[in-house]
Order: structure tokens, then sequence, then C-alpha cells
């Protein structure tokens, strides 16, 4: 196991909605490996979203405990979380900017992105200018830029339309493949997850506990079409319903 | 900025004749009325130089209780967002403060500070604010939740949230919530001033009095039109077209 690798025990999580406490985890534990694609999965409410929120610093859990806590942390949301003020090279650049990184070098790590990223020519474009596939691109630059211990991807193309967000998982790998980042993922789709995965995580329906942690037997490249990729997505999705 | 100015200007050139078009109609309507008292009152009755000096004066107190009125709404509006503490025991405040009289307070100002600017300024504060709180605590309440954490993830903490996150995120209320406030400024100055007699243009039309002075104040109170027109055309409108930008979609 390697020592960056991340261990879940036991974390639970409740909310006081309205001065009820609501348990929106009960009892989630799981492993993220180092330089794995994780995918977390769960039908919607199943606390996953939640879940990685907690990873991302932006909430505490109550009880449990995560061993090495990412720092560095790229998040991808799913309707993008662009500011809509900031030109595209101005949103890839926001966290370097926010870490007082020297102007130069935040132009230069901005530049990369934005050329690896298929986004020349819309350097000075606002987000709002920009289709769905193209602001998630942004959002993955912005993520990118600040070379994160770890991407975090609450269902990131699943504001997009089928064509697009098959482009951009296949950018994903390609990212993955160049970075070897490690990243844990959200998504509700079964084929999204065994297209991308290493190993799935199926939470249960609120409040949540792991139903089960599997390895995806599958090997790179993936054809979607095979019958291995569909035994290892109906796999999945008897999870799922469990 | 290059592509932005394109696209700003075609989107500006769709809607371009329609605006003009509202904007020329306004401008006729406050001239035809200039004209139309003009001539029935001498023009030399009105005293320009009286007039225009009012007019400055009256308008350096709005610049100055807007100034003022813009940081206190926005530290009452951050504050009253803050948690649900604050409010639950400060937005009800707000409420009740918001409906009180504020001309109700010259006589105590008058008395506390003298027949001074002071006084008017601090009418106008408590005039100008509640538009923009009011708007800046919708805003805030309708944000986007992934716009905070994606500040907050990317490090943007203290005084770099405000200035690279809060405030760029709260600048299209602000601008809507200014134009109401100066709105309503412009109201209560006349008001105010008539009743401290400081020097303005409230106190120019207060001055003006008498049966067959009515032309001259149909006159000055169109000139008075005019002048808060040309206002909104050269400062308002321009910034409301750049706050655009701020705007999600």
């Amino acid at each position: 196991m390697n020592k960056n690798t991340i261990v879940v025990e036991h974390v639970k999580k409740t909310f006081n909605i309205a001065t009820t406490p609501v348990v929106a985890i009960e009892d989630v534990s799981f492993t993220a490996e180092a330089g794995h694609i994780t995918c977390l999965m769960g039908s919607s409410g199943s606390g996953k979203s939640t879940f990685l929120r907690i990873l991302a610093g932006l909430d505490h859990a109550d009880h449990g405990s995560i061993i090495n806590v990412p720092t560095k942390i790229g998040f991808v949301f799913q309707n993008f979380g662009l500011f809509p003020w900031l030109t595209v090279e101005q949103n890839i650049g926001f966290g370097l900017r926010m870490q007082n990184v020297p102007a130069a070098t935040i132009a230069k790590t901005v530049r990369s992105q934005i050329k690896s990223l298929g986004l020349t020519g819309f350097e000075k474009t606002l987000p709002k200018e920009l289709s769905g596939g193209m602001r998630q691109r942004v959002g993955i630059g912005r993520a990118l830029a600040i070379d994160p211990d770890i991407l975090l991807l609450d269902e990131p193309f699943s504001a997009l339309d089928e064509i697009t967000a098959a482009e951009l998982r296949d950018e994903l790998l390609l990212i993955w493949q160049r970075t070897g980042k490690t990243i844990i993922m959200v998504t509700h789709l079964a084929e999204e997850a065994a297209y991308l995965s290493d190993s799935i995580v199926v939470f249960s329906k609120r409040p949540a506990h792991t139903v089960v942690e599997m390895r995806n037997p599958l090997s790179r490249p993936r054809d979607q079409r095979s019958r291995h990729f569909f035994d290892v997505v109906d796999k999945i999705t008897a999870h799922l319903s469990e | 900025m290059r592509y932005n100015y394109h696209f700003h200007s075609k989107l500006m050139r769709a809607n371009a004749p329609r605006h003009m078009m509202h904007r020329l109609i306004s401008l006729l309507a406050i001239l035809t009325l200039i004209a139309v008292f003009a001539s029935l009152s001498q023009l030399h009755s009105i005293n320009y130089g009286q007039f225009y000096r009012g007019f400055a004066a009256s308008f350096s107190r709005v610049v100055i209780s807007y100034l003022i009125a813009a940081v206190v709404a926005i530290a009452l509006a951050l504050l009253a967002t803050r948690n649900r503490y604050f409010e639950n025991t400060l937005l009800p405040l707000l409420d009740v403060l918001q409906s009180f009289p504020s001309l109700a307070l010259i006589p105590l100002l008058v008395s506390i500070f003298g027949r001074n600017s002071i006084a008017v300024i601090i009418i106008l504060i408590t005039v100008m604010v509640w538009p923009m709180v009011f708007s800046l605590i919708g805003a805030i309440k309708t944000e986007r939740a992934d716009l905070a954490e994606a500040a907050t993830i990317y490090g943007a903490h203290g005084w770099r949230r405000l200035r690279h996150f809060i405030l760029p995120a709260l600048i299209p209320a602000l601008l809507t919530g200014s134009i109401v406030a100066w709105g309503q400024a412009w109201d209560s100055l006349v008001g105010a001033e008539i009743i401290s007699t400081v020097r303005g243009v409230g106190t120019y039309l207060g001055s003006v009095s008498g049966k067959h002075q009515v032309p001259t104040l149909l006159l000055a109170i169109s000139l008075y039109l005019l002048l808060i027109f040309t206002i909104n055309e050269i400062i308002w409108l321009p910034l409301l077209r750049f706050s655009t930008r701020y705007q999600n979609e």
C-alpha cells in the first residue's frame, strides 16, 4: 500500500435541519489508493457529495477518521463553479493568485493549462460566453493549475450532453495518465464508473453505509461495447439497487 | 478584453435602437417641460447662479452620503447573513429601522449639529442605506453555494476573500440597490434641505414661493429633473452595463 493512500474509517455525519438532527452518513469506510481513480456511487441524496465535501475540508465529520487527508485539493464542480466576473485565464489562475504566486509564474502555468485543455483563443472569454463542455474544461484547468495532491470531482459531467461528456471522460483519462494524480470522483452512472475507475465504492441510501468496495477488473484501454464491460456495469448496477 | 468588447458591443447593438428611442423620448419630454415653463415664466425670473450652486451643493451631499451608506450597507448585509443568530436578531431590527420616517429626525439632528450639511447628510444616509442593504441581503441569500466553496477551496480567505470573491459577487446587487437609493435620495433631499435651511436645490425651491412664482417653480423643478436624468445617463447606465459582466448567465 502506497504511503499516500487515503484510508477512510467509520465516518459519520449528522446535519441539523431546523434543530432536528438528520443523519446523512451513518458509517462510511473505504480505501482510495494513491494514483488511482476511485468512483463514489449511490442514489441521489446518499451523502456521496457530502462525503466529498468532508474530504475537501469544506465540512467536518462527526465521527471516524481519514488517514492521509489531502492538503492541496483540486475540486471540480457539477455546475462548474466558475467565477462569472473572471475570464478563462483569470479563473484558471485563481488558486495561484490566492497563494501570492508571482504573476509571471501564474501566466506560464495558465498558458500551459489552456493549451493542454484546448482552450486556446478563449483566454479573455467570460464563462457565460462558453459552452458547458468548455466551461468544465476551465473548471478542470483551475483545479490542475495549483498542482493538487488529489483531484476531487463531483459529478463533473452530469450537466453536459452525452457526446461532450464522453469527450471529457477521455480527456480526464489522458490527464490522469499524464500526471498520475489520485482522483476521487462522485458519479451516479454505472457506465461512467466502469469506464473510468480503478475501484468503486457504493454508498447505500441515506443514512449512508458502504455497501461494497469493489475493484474494477477491466484493463485499459476499455471497450465500452465489450462483454466484460457490460458485466462490470451489471455488477455495479446490482450493488446500487441493494 | 478584446473578445469581451466584441461580444458586448454585439449585445448592445441588438438592443441599441430600442434603448436609444426610450432615452430620446425621456429627454424630449423633459426638454418640452422646460420649454413650456420657460415660456410661461420670464426666463430670467429664475436665478440660475443660485439654482446651479444649490444643485452642486446638494449633489456633493448625495455623493458623500452615498459613499458612507454603501460601506454601511455592505457591512450590515454581510453581518445580517453571517449566521442564523445574526439573521434572527438583526433582520427584524433592520426591517423596523427601514420603515422609520427619516425626515422626522431632522429637528433632532438640527438641534444637535446646528443648521449645516451634517444633518442633511445623516438623513440621506438613513434613506440610502436600506435599498442597498436589502438588495445585498437578497443577493447573498440566493448566492450559488458552489462559488463560495470554490473560493474556499482555492484559498480565498480573510481580506483576500472579501476583495476577490465577496465584493465582486455583490456588484450587480450593489448597483441595482444604488440606483434605487439615489432615486430616493433626490426625493428626500428637497425635504431635508427645506427643513434644515442649508443651501441647496431644495432650499432654493423652498425660497421661491408665492402664487405668481408657480411657472418659475415648475421651470426649476424641470431643470432639477433634467440634471437627475443627465446623472443617470452618464453615471448609472454605463455602470449598469458594465455590471452585466459580474452576473451569472
